[in-house]
């Protein structure tokens, strides 16, 4: 249990650092990259519990995670950048199209 | 594991098969086809989706429990239901790439492909299966609802969409290692939904549930994750906010059901806390409603109610523990809500404009003069919505004050009732809105002609959809 602490406690911790980055920054390249940490802080965790009980599942799930990560970025990157030519902007401060 | 035990079935995936191949097939030709051709990749991913349905319906047999090794369950009617939808977002689709929206082709294939996310989401059985699925339906909706790439209303709505799913995506995640984990320590596949009731208290588990039902809830917008909604409904394309409307919140409420099923007797403990987020559900989607002047709002937060409604629905069912007929319910009621959202949906999508998140109520004021169809549609469609009989989504809440009953849920049954009354009062204020005098300030309709029949469809089967309790409760 000492060597599955010493990796879930950092993981909990990219976690944690990635959804208050999410909640709280205001630029849309640094809210993306904290949802990308929250994904590795969640990976992170998973590999934790794969290596110390030795099991194969959770190191495949890792590899799906990656691809399914990398994919988002894709998509979210093209509707960032596409953000920046329409509005000149990526922060989300002047977001308030929406609304009544 | 012993790989001679695996029941592969190939041909009961036949459906998601057929979407696959349409959604691949029209990428592909739309690389090559020329400009003026373009339009038939629109009729061949209608094809697609109306071949997928026939193959669902006819060709997929009755099967085991479960196949693939146990990552995939049987077959529910969930596929029909998901198909259906998609058909009429591409129905609404033709009005909305009439106004001047661009990539019809692309459009439908993120759509089928989308749809085929949705149907392997709800079949999964298996929480690793369950969070790819979940994550090529999320990838695909925020695409669709930035749709309109030229438009900030409908970027800011993919944008706001790309951020609070990236979230529940990766808290859904974190859950997930959190239950494999548990499993792990006890040598059970908890990964897997035949397992999770296998009397696993342990904290590693209670607190992987906790984590997978906030990214659901996020999913299905419920209270405390509800405040996406209403603004990216707003923003998005009308087709995609009717899908989003109806068949990702379905798909969601499914999911759901289905892993507080194979919780079994450990799913009382979350009880309570469901009751108090059901409740708050209600009132916020309901109470939120009343301020609004803009439609698609007003259909945000209506969503949010039925939300509400679903989850009082849920833990009847987790109480009562009678699987058949909660199946028999939450069809019904998804269905009914279906019928109501899209019909409504199509009346929006006929006025001009494709970029309409500025659609206020005020624009209805003199459409009973300039279209009945429409307006009778609108009445039909919202009178469902609040609950008025004889249509559909008054059964659809009887069914559900009928299970709450049973369940003996009293106080969540009179916050339901007190929800629908206030429901009332908003959705009749929009439909007085078509019957007032104009003030020559509203916005132009462009009806397409070619979709009226769909609309009138969907407000005649609003009103004779309830027919199937006679046949389910006949004795």
């Amino acid at each position: 249990m000492e060597g599955l602490n010493q990796f879930l406690f950092p993981a909990l911790m990219l976690f944690a650092t990635g959804l208050m980055g999410a909640m709280f920054k205001r630029n849309l390249i640094t809210i993306f990259m904290s949802i990308e940490l929250m994904l590795c802080g969640a990976m992170l965790a998973m590999l934790a519990f794969a290596s110390e009980f030795n099991d194969m599942a959770g190191g495949v799930f890792v590899f799906f995670i990656l691809t399914i990560a990398a994919a988002e970025v894709a998509v979210g990157l093209a509707i960032i950048t596409q953000l920046f030519k329409v509005e000149n902007t990526v922060s989300t401060k002047g977001m308030n199209t929406l609304g009544d | 594991m012993d790989t001679s035990s695996i029941v592969y079935g190939w041909n009961e995936v036949a459906t998601e098969a057929v979407l696959a191949v349409t959604s691949v097939a029209i990428v592909a030709l739309a690389a090559v086809v020329p400009q003026q051709a373009r339009k038939w990749l629109s009729v061949l991913g209608f094809a697609g989706l109306l071949g997928a349905l026939l193959v669902e319906v006819f060709y997929v047999p009755e099967s085991a429990d479960t196949l693939f090794a146990g990552l995939l369950s049987k077959d529910s009617s969930f596929s029909a239901f998901a198909i259906a939808c998609a058909m009429l977002s591409t129905l609404m689709g033709v009005a909305y790439f009439s106004k001047g929206g661009k990539n019809r082709s692309e459009f439908l294939a993120v759509l089928i492909i989308c749809t085929m996310g949705m149907i392997l989401f709800v079949r999964s059985n298996n929480l690793m299966v369950a969070f790819v699925a979940f994550e090529c339906v999320t990838l695909c909706l925020y695409v669709m609802a930035a749709w309109a790439h030229n438009k900030s209303a409908s970027l800011e709505a993919g944008v706001k969409y790309l951020v609070i799913s990236g979230v529940s995506g990766a808290t859904f995640l974190l859950g997930i290692a959190f239950v494999y984990g548990a499993g792990l320590a006890t040598h059970i596949d908890l990964l897997n939904f035949a397992n999770f009731s296998a009397g696993l208290y342990s904290p590693v588990f209670r607190i992987g549930m906790v984590l997978i039902a906030a990214g659901l809830l996020f999913k299905i917008a419920a209270v405390p994750f509800q405040f996406w909604t209403p603004d990216v409904y707003q923003g998005a394309p009308t087709p995609v906010t009717a899908f989003f409307a109806v068949a990702s919140k379905a798909a969601g409420i499914i999911f759901l059901s289905r892993m507080c099923i194979a919780l079994g007797p450990m799913g009382d403990r979350a009880e309570f806390a469901f009751s108090v987020i059901a409740a708050l559900t209600i009132l916020v989607g309901n109470l939120g409603a009343v301020t609004q002047v803009n439609v698609k709002r007003l259909m945000g937060f209506s969503s949010i109610a039925n939300a509400g409604y679903l989850l009082v629905l849920i833990i009847a069912m987790m109480k009562l523990r009678n699987v058949d007929e909660f199946y028999f319910a939450v069809y019904f009621y998804i269905v009914a809500y279906m019928l109501a959202t899209y019909a409504i949906f199509f009346v929006v999508n006929q006025f001009e404009g494709y970029d309409d998140y500025d659609q206020s109520i005020s624009d209805y004021r003199g459409l009973s003069r300039k279209s009945a169809t429409m307006t009778g549609s609108l009445v039909v469609n919202l009178a469902s919505l609040a609950g008025i009989p004889p249509t559909a989504g008054f059964f659809g809440k009887l069914l559900i004050l009928i299970f709450a009953w049973a369940a003996q849920m009293y106080w969540l049954m009179g916050i339901m009732i007190f929800g629908s009354v206030v429901s009332i009062y908003y959705y009749f204020a929009w439909m007085r809105a078509a019957f007032d005098t104009p003030s020559g300030t509203e916005k132009e309709i462009q009806p397409s002609i070619s979709l009226l029949p769909t609309m009138v469809a969907l407000s005649i089967l609003t009103l004779v959809f309830s027919g199937v309790l006679l046949k389910f409760y006949a004795v």
